[in-house]
């Protein structure tokens, strides 16, 4: 599981450098976005550009981090592609997260 | 053992049920409906619905222990693929598909969205228990989103 770091302003900004976010590497990038949390300032947008296919374990993964940050900080979300996309409208996740056209 | 019916002409994959079993199978099954004329916005909802049924038969019929599944693609010819997915693990709870409805967003829910996903994305889907196998007929659309 590979993740990229990097600050934008305020904001830490965590690129998921993996074409799936599956049941299959789920538990791991709760665990490595856990390591990334744990020195986070209060906004934290994941960029999800090289994201190809989003399953429901991996969204459900996405949902554990934005809680694990707690009420202080919030967890953004960035440049979802048509197929993540969909996952999110559709389970209407996009009512819950700050959604940006593309990643700063 | 008695051999599961499927419909004629069917292409047939041998899939084990764990999650890099899902993700090789998903990898073959989606390259040969492309091969067969799957639209792009088909192609995304045919994806996620397998890739739902089968990650769902890995964590719940086999409890995460493993085990077979055969999977069966036919092209029905009216825009509709037909999709039989078998399996020897535990039945579905009360013997019916789960529920279709969304969880609510506003209570940041880490799972149930499985099944929901799978009824809105495909055309059909009927489960049956027979004997000491699941399986669950699915209808992919060929062309859509």
């Amino acid at each position: 599981m590979q993740i990229s770091v990097r600050r934008e302003g305020a904001a830490l900004v965590a690129q998921l450098d993996e074409a799936r976010l599956d049941a299959a590497v789920a538990i791991q990038f709760k665990d490595r976005m856990r390591e990334i949390a744990a020195g986070a300032p209060d906004r934290v947008i994941l960029d999800l550009s090289r994201v190809e296919f989003l399953d429901s374990s991996g969204l459900g993964a996405v949902i554990a981090v934005m809680k694990m940050l707690g009420p202080e900080r919030r967890l953004e979300l960035a440049a979802l592609g048509p197929a993540v996309e969909r996952v999110v409208r559709l389970t209407r996740m996009d009512t819950v997260f700050t959604i940006h056209a593309e990643a700063p | 053992m008695p051999k599961p019916p499927e419909p004629p002409g069917a292409r047939r994959h041998r899939i084990e049920a764990c999650p890099e079993g899902v993700r090789a199978a998903l990898g073959a099954i989606m390259a040969e409906l492309v091969a067969g004329g799957l639209g792009d916005g088909a192609r995304r909802d045919a994806e996620i619905v397998l890739a739902e049924v089968l990650t769902n038969i890995a964590r719940h019929a086999y409890g995460g222990a493993g085990g077979p599944v055969r999977l069966a693609l036919r092209a029905l010819g009216d825009g509709h693929v037909q999709c039989s997915v078998i399996d020897w693990g535990r039945p579905m709870p009360r013997g019916a598909l789960p529920s279709a409805s969304m969880p609510d967003p506003q209570g940041r829910p880490e799972g149930g969205f499985g099944w929901p996903l799978i009824r809105l994305l495909s055309a059909g889907v009927a489960y049956e228990r027979l004997g000491r196998r699941n399986r669950l007929r699915l209808l992919l659309r060929l062309r859509g989103a």
